[in-house]
């Protein structure tokens, strides 16, 4: 028996996650996402690979983030899958707001062709299944699902699935150490034949939090404090609010009276979902909320677009993150060629976008297309604030699930195979990360179910011999019966034969030394 | 009796040795009443046992029925102690029977041991167990049996050293270590607790091979696929590792030790919570741990062999990694409780490693930003106790948020910080300096917390010598810059500063000859709060003997030496005392004259303060002159305001009314004091006369137009006082103006300026003219009674001290919103002398209201006999002004008919 894995995205890169792993006969889908850096065929996995989408048994969703729900509705409604879908309840609710924000920069922002409509999110929206942490869903008779605190972002989950005696857990994205806002993952022991994982940080090991945030702090209280505004290009949901969290508790213990703005829209109604879903943050969120939302920031005022060349100083979050276009680029244009000016990138940056050109390097100006060119004279602060786990958190999952075998997506190359040479010499075990479109075949092991004997259960319980308890009997199968372990007297019982006792008596010569 | 005999019959009828006899649930039950009813007899009792004991070989067929008598017998032996004996024998020979009547047995004998007091549930087991049953019971292959007998077993070696054994040490160790490896965890985790246990109880006698041994099965449970046995294993790692750690066995302990460590460290990321806070707990217990190891624990990184030359390689391939950032993720962990567990042995580490202590600052430093207040605190207490040991070494980075933590909202982390600064070591004389500001900011936010600011304070400058004396060089010539009157030492700012000053010439006797000489002097005044703060560590009178000796105020030392009271102040150390608060009450003078009103009113303020203090510890003859000090600072206030509104008269609008109410409040305060004090000298006298004119001086210049009757009244003063003593320049200006016939108004200031305040020094020896005033039988819930319109009459015990027997006193009565009652009070009635008369009289009230009920404010008044200008105040009352002598006192009153 195996477990074959057909890897549709993610496969040495990072983007369009999707996994199709199928396990005890079971096809299973994990998640369904986009390429960002592309806007051509290449944007979606490679669906033709599947012989039908509809041989699938399900599709389940880690998170709400774009490059893993994002071909989730042109599956559903251009490819014409018709199974289940299971995702968390943040993510349902989270994930509308993704995919038709996207929709839209597509369609109305660069004028390109969209790939499906408004109806097509909502549609493919009502398919699916909602599941809480922890909940052990039986998708069928033999196929049984269930999802574990990832952290990562609000909604996150692993998916651990199970087929009989087949079992493996694809992570997703998630993160080992608790955020503000967050908490780390959390799993069972689960004795597992196939852990896929993510590998963002294969090779980076991060320092303690507490300076992160000391040095994140420091640079915009000094850019602040000289009058320079701040951009902090996020995603709506999650490095925005963890960041702002921190922001706003600094600003409260320091007394800073200095606007800290969101972008509207999608921010704003991102806040209202966190309020909402206070359950799938952090302790200490979950603590502090009977006292008082810490989404209620104290210090953050809406953010109109007129307001970009006020004079002063201020803070804004703009989305999207990375500066790959709408309204943070905008402001970037605006606000680069002032030195005073402070542009903090979080996290990841996909290659491509302007903030990873920041990011690799302190470019002087950068070409926009053919026309626009920005100075950029701005400070760079680059935080490594991500919501990935580093390659010190991969290896402590590993080694706690201590699974069988392991596949890496969702990385780099080069780190990916520093990772998987540490896997294997460290942990001893075996571990691939295979590109695009490749198929990976992990050997599951079978286990049989045998009965035994009243004869030899009562030998293993009485005969003791010292620490060690010894049992002896004799296996047999039989076409057509069950696998059954008997004692010795019973074995020769059935088959008829008497005991024969040879005996050997040796003889040491004196000589032989 | 009859009815508890008939319920007995059924169970006595046992003793039948029929085998088909079979108990019912309900003869059961009814046992089982009569076991557990109170009141039923002893004989009673007695039999129901003996039966159920009798039948129960019996029953040895019918497992159900037999478990359920065990249980009733059971149940009872905790009610009848006596029984215990005989129920154990008689069950002695059941324990070896079938699978389930043994484990019935052994839950009796359990919860029959667990019910006996100290020593007696131990013995009663040794006199049944013996070590083969014990082994054929815990290889049993039930469940049942096997948990029951280990939780007997975990009972007794908790109880191991008081009683007697019925297996040997190692006997008992390898039942457990074969439990460790049972398939139910529960039993795994039973078993730990037991060894766990067995070390602590038997800590010092066992051999090292036996934690050795424990640690051995520790080490391989801890990675169990259940929660609360990785728990117990984790806990019984540390344990281990703190015994071994102690104990001498010749092996290459620090190599031990970082094994130990390692293993626990690589339970630090496990996926449950208490798993981690055990795993913490347990790091702390280690101790001998290499500075390498306990490095890789601080680093997420794997330390490479450039770290110490001694690395960490030597150790096992499997363990390096493990140790790698423990610490990192306990402080960073989502569950406080977890951080703060890491956080103490963090701290325990620290202590123990300069090297370690030196990394683990920072991450300490970062906790000061955590959100959860007792993490902080942690936090806190682990600074605390590196820096009491000496390995504490601050940088410059850490100070910004460090010192951020005395303005904290949290008053536990602001003495945490404090009690950490007293000790600390501080490289730099701007980070001492910043230092003292904060610890002025926090004295400014929260002026509730100044006795542990001062005690900072106080430690910071003696441990400090150089930078304090920087300190006080820079506070001298500030003082020389001031002007005379500008005292802005009364700031707390000044005042803490002054603290961080005298600090180190106090202690050590060093610095005193660099120490400026001012510095000393002006913290004499503060005496009594900077004796607060030091108590237990300095004596009041050593302290100021000290002060006086150093500061240039001349003073004879016999004036304090001689006898030093052992409780409170004594009355030479009062005085001198006195004579420099009257000194200060003089320098206030200076600034009420230099029109520095706001500045002489905070000083006056912060007078006040100060006697308040000192009255706490005070004499009784001290407190009469503290008092007559204090009301002297009452007018002194008064006069300031006075002087204020005087001021701005010409600038602001002028509202005479407001003058008009000081002036009387004023001339009530001097009326006070004049009659509340008896044994002036001279000089005093003089000086309340004065000040009594000048009081007159400003009512004057108020009234522009001066009646005669002022300007008698003014004269009889002068004349009054030139009887007594010569002149001085202000009564001889007044007298001049007068005989001039000249505006006093114009020359006010003028006037004011020649004013001297002197005499004070001269306050000895007053006694207190008061009075104090019982009324018998009554109170708010318990009126006395009255008919409306006819008189009531109060019953009043009154005493009254140091009255001369020309005295007027009245008894005034007022009810609100009518005219007061006087009643005079006839000294002659009163028994005793001149120091204390005492009398009870009933005192008749005439108007009573016509309503239900009312309360009457009752207090003794002093006719102030020497102010010479007659008023009509009541018709049947006193004809000059008077002052209270006593407390005013409620009594209420109820009418007959609402009773």
């Amino acid at each position: 028996m195996a477990i074959q894995c057909l890897i549709l995205g993610a496969g040495q890169e990072v983007g369009k996650s999707c996994v199709v792993a199928m396990i005890g006969g079971k096809k299973i889908m994990f998640d369904c996402g986009m390429h960002m850096g592309f806007s051509d065929h290449r944007a979606f996995p490679d669906f033709s690979l599947l012989s039908s989408s509809n041989d699938i048994s399900c599709v389940v969703i880690t998170h709400f983030h774009l490059d893993h729900i994002g071909a989730l509705p042109y599956f559903t409604e251009v490819c014409g899958y018709n199974g289940p879908i299971y995702m968390t309840y943040p993510t349902k609710a989270l994930a509308p707001l993704m995919l038709e924000d996207y929709r839209k920069i597509l369609v109305d922002r660069r004028g390109l062709e969209e790939q499906y409509t408004y109806e097509n999110i909502i549609h493919c929206m009502n398919k699916v299944i909602p599941i809480d942490i922890k909940q052990t869903i039986q998708v069928d008779k033999d196929l049984l699902i269930r999802a574990y605190y990832a952290g990562h972002v609000l909604g996150a989950a692993m998916i651990y699935a199970q087929v009989g005696e087949e079992k493996m857990l694809y992570t997703g994205d998630y993160n080992m150490t608790p955020d503000r806002h967050l908490g780390a993952a959390q799993i069972d022991r689960l004795s597992l034949d196939l852990l896929i994982t993510e590998s963002t940080y294969a090779t980076t090991v991060r320092d303690s939090k507490y300076l992160r945030e000391r040095e994140f702090l420091k640079a915009v209280h000094t850019c602040v404090a000289a009058g320079g505004k701040v951009l902090i290009p996020t995603f709506a949901l999650g490095r925005a609010q963890e960041l702002c969290i921190l922001l706003d508790d600094y600003w409260e213990r320091m007394n800073i009276n200095v606007p800290i703005y969101f972008s509207a829209g999608l921010t704003i109604q991102a806040n209202m979902y966190y309020k909402m879903l206070i359950g799938w943050t952090s302790q200490k969120i979950k603590d502090s909320y009977t006292v008082r939302n810490p989404f209620d920031f104290k210090h953050v005022c809406p953010f109109e677009r007129s307001m970009i060349n006020l004079p002063g100083p201020c803070v804004l979050f703009a989305t999207p993150g990375m500066i790959s276009g709408g309204f943070s680029l905008e402001v970037f244009k605006q606000w680069a060629p002032s030195d005073k000016n402070l542009i903090a990138i979080p996290g990841y940056c996909v290659a491509g976008t302007i903030g990873h050109k920041l990011m690799s390097g302190k470019p002087t100006r950068i070409d926009l297309d053919k026309d626009t060119r920005i100075d950029v004279r701005c400070q760079i602060h680059q935080l490594t604030f991500s919501p990935h786990t580093d390659s010190k958190g991969i290896m402590d999952l590993v080694e706690f699930l201590s699974p069988k075998h392991v596949i890496l997506v969702h990385g780099e190359k080069p780190k990916m195979a520093a990772l998987k040479q540490r896997i294997e010499s460290e942990l001893g075990i075996q571990c691939e990360y295979p590109a695009n479109n490749e198929t990976v075949l992990v050997p599951t092991t079978q286990s049989l179910k045998i009965s035994a004997s009243k004869t030899f259960v009562r030998n293993c319980t009485t005969e003791l011999d010292g620490d060690e308890r010894i049992a002896e009997g004799i296996l047999v199968m039989e076409k057509g019966h069950n696998a059954k372990i008997v004692s010795e007297e019973e074995f020769l019982e059935t088959i008829g034969a008497e005991r024969n006792v040879v005996s050997f008596t040796g003889w040491v010569s004196p000589l032989a030394q | 009796m009859e009815e508890e005999g008939s319920l007995v019959q059924p169970l006595t009828t046992t003793c039948n040795p029929n085998p088909l006899f079979q108990f019912d649930l309900t003869s059961l039950s009814s046992a089982q009443a009569l076991l557990l009813n109170p009141s039923t007899s002893i004989d009673t009792i007695h039999s129901t046992v003996d039966s159920l004991l009798l039948s129960l070989p019996h029953l040895s067929t019918n497992a159900t029925s037999l478990s359920l008598a065990l249980s009733v017998l059971a149940q009872s032996a905790p009610l009848h102690p006596s029984l215990s004996q005989s129920i154990v024998s008689s069950v002695r020979s059941l324990i070896n029977g079938q699978d389930r009547t043994s484990s019935a047995v052994l839950s009796a004998l359990l919860s029959i041991a667990t019910s006996c007091h100290n020593e007696d549930g131990s013995s009663i087991l040794t006199s049944i167990l013996d070590e083969d049953l014990v082994l054929s019971l815990a290889s049993s292959g039930v469940y049942k049996i096997r948990s029951r007998i280990l939780r007997l077993l975990v009972f007794v070696v908790g109880r191991w050293k008081c009683s007697g054994k019925f297996l040997t040490d190692e006997v008992m160790v390898r039942v457990f270590l074969r439990f460790t490896g049972d398939i139910y965890p529960v039993l795994r985790r039973d078993a730990i607790d037991g060894l766990c246990e067995f070390l602590t109880v038997a800590r010092d006698g066992v051999d090292f091979c036996v934690p050795e041994c424990c640690l051995e099965h520790a080490i391989g449970l801890i990675g169990d696929d259940d929660e609360f046995v990785r728990v117990a294993a984790v806990r019984m790692v540390g344990l281990c590792g703190e015994m071994l750690g102690e104990k001498e066995n010749g092996v290459d302990k620090i190599g031990q030790m970082d094994t130990i460590f390692t293993q626990i460290c690589s339970m630090a990321r496990d996926m449950s919570v208490k798993v981690r806070i055990e795993a913490f707990n347990a790091l702390g217990k280690v101790k001998l741990v290499s500075d390498a190891v306990l490095m890789q624990s601080l680093s997420k990184k794997i330390l490479g062999s450039k770290n110490g030359g001694k690395s960490i390689i030597k150790l096992d391939k499997a363990s390096k990694p493990c140790a790698a950032g423990a610490y990192i993720h306990g402080i960073e962990d989502e569950f406080y409780v977890v951080r703060k567990s890491a956080c103490r042995s963090l701290g325990i580490h620290a202590v123990m490693s300069i090297k370690f202590a030196d990394d683990s600052i920072n991450y300490l430093m970062d906790l000061m930003n955590d959100d959860s207040e007792s993490v902080r605190l942690e936090a806190l207490d682990s600074l605390f106790r590196m820096t009491a040991q000496g390995c504490l070494n601050v940088q410059e980075k850490h100070m910004h948020m460090f010192l951020g933590l005395l303005t904290d909202m949290s008053s536990l982390v602001r003495h945490g910080a404090r009690k950490i600064l007293q000790l600390m070591k501080l490289p730099k004389l701007e980070i001492f300096k910043s230092t003292v500001n904060e610890l002025i900011a926090n004295l400014e936010k929260y002026p509730e917390e100044e006795e542990g600011i001062f005690f900072s304070l106080f430690s910071l400058g003696k441990n400090h010598r150089e930078f304090s004396l920087n300190v006080a060089k820079d506070l001298a010539k500030q003082i020389k810059r001031t002007s005379k009157g500008d005292l802005t030492f009364a700031k707390p700012s000044m005042a803490a500063t002054l603290v961080v000053c005298i600090a180190s010439p106090l202690s050590e006797n060093e610095n005193v000859p660099d120490t400026p000489v001012v510095l000393f002097s002006y913290a004499v005044p503060l005496l009594g709060r900077i004796s607060r703060a030091l108590q237990g560590t300095f004596d009041q009178h050593f302290l100021l003997t000290f002060l006086l000796d150093h500061s240039n105020i001349k003073w004879k030392s016999q004036d304090l030496m001689p006898e030093i009271a052992s409780k409170g102040i004594s009355e030479d150390l009062m005085q001198s005392v006195i004579k420099f608060i009257s000194k200060s009450v003089g320098d206030a003078w200076s600034l009420i004259k230099g029109s520095n009103g706001n500045d002489a009113e905070k000083f006056l303020r912060s007078c006040m303060k100060e006697l308040e203090i000192i009255s706490l510890n005070a004499s009784q003859a001290a407190i009469t002159t503290l008092d007559f000090f204090s009301k002297y600072i009452q007018i002194l206030q008064l006069i300031s305001k006075i002087q204020c509104k005087f001021d701005s008269r010409n600038s602001t609008t002028f509202h005479i009314k407001s003058h008009h109410i000081l002036l009387e409040k004023l001339d009530s305060a001097l009326r006070k004091i004049r009659y509340s004090f008896t044994g002036w000298t001279k000089e005093v006298e003089c000086h309340i006369l004065e000040l009594s004119l000048l009081v007159d001086v400003f009512t004057f210049s108020l009234a522009r137009i001066p009646s005669n009757e002022h300007l008698k009244n003014l004269l009889s003063k002068i004349s009054h006082l030139e009887a007594i003593s010569c002149l001085s320049d202000f009564t001889k200006e007044i007298k001049r103006l007068i005989e001039e016939r000249s505006s006093v108004m114009v020359n006010l200031h003028s006037l004011l300026k020649v004013f001297e305040c002197s005499g004070l020094e001269f306050v000895r020896e007053m006694k207190p003219i008061k009075a104090e005033l019982k009324v018998v039988g009554d109170d708010s819930e318990n009126p006395l009674t009255f008919v409306p319109g006819l008189p009531a009459g109060i019953r009043l015990w009154i005493t009254l001290h140091n009255t001369s027997s020309t005295d007027r006193l009245w008894l005034h009565m007022s009810v609100r919103g009518r005219r007061p009652q006087y009643v005079f009070l006839d000294l002659s009635n009163f028994e005793g002398s001149e120091e204390v008369r005492k009398c009870s009289s009933l005192i008749p009230f005439y108007k009573t209201p016509k309503i239900a009920s009312f309360e009457i404010r009752v207090c003794i008044v002093i006719e102030c006999l020497s102010e010479h200008y007659e008023v009509l105040k009541e018709r049947d009352g006193p004809k000059y002004d008077v002052t209270e002598l006593s407390v005013e006192k409620l009594v209420y009153f109820s009418s007959v008919k609402s009773r």
